[in-house]
């Protein structure tokens, strides 16, 4: 399993973080995900078989938020 | 053209954000309104159902429910 970490914009309250955990926890190949919104950032546990960094940052803009790579 | 309401326990811009953009994103639904303040959601679509449209609400995370 590989870890993704991600930087998170446009959280705002902790249901933001509930937004972005229950939709890439939906996710085939995602098997945690943890949202730490002080941190703006999301730590991602998911099966590189399965699906990939690409796909996991287009699904959290499909729901309104940004996702970057940390640089 | 049918025309659904929803009730969704939406609780700041993020929320509703996130309402919009799984809607939008189905093919033939249109005239999305979302109130923050009563939680309300609507939405015209010909060829979903209500159920399909709470089914795609329902992945935010947020309770939801259809009213009309
Ligand atoms: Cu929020
Ligand atoms: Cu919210």
């Amino acid at each position: 399993h590989n870890t993704l970490m991600l930087q998170i914009g446009g959280m705002t309250c902790s249901s933001c973080v509930g937004i972005i955990e229950s939709i890439v926890g939906q996710m085939d190949g995602v098997t945690e995900i943890k949202v730490n919104l002080a941190l703006e950032n999301a730590r991602i546990m998911y099966d590189p078989d399965l699906t990939g960094a690409r796909n996991i940052i287009q699904q959290i803009e499909d729901v309104g938020f940004t996702a970057n790579l940390p640089s | 053209m049918t025309t659904y309401t929803f009730n969704v326990d939406m609780t700041c811009g993020g929320c509703s954000k996130a309402v919009n953009a799984v809607l939008s994103k189905l093919d033939g639904v249109s005239n999305i309104k979302i109130d923050l303040a009563t939680k309300t959601v609507v939405c015209d679509s010909a060829n979903l159902s209500a159920q399909d449209l709470l089914t795609n609400i329902q992945k935010t995370g947020k309770k939801a429910s259809i009213v009309a």
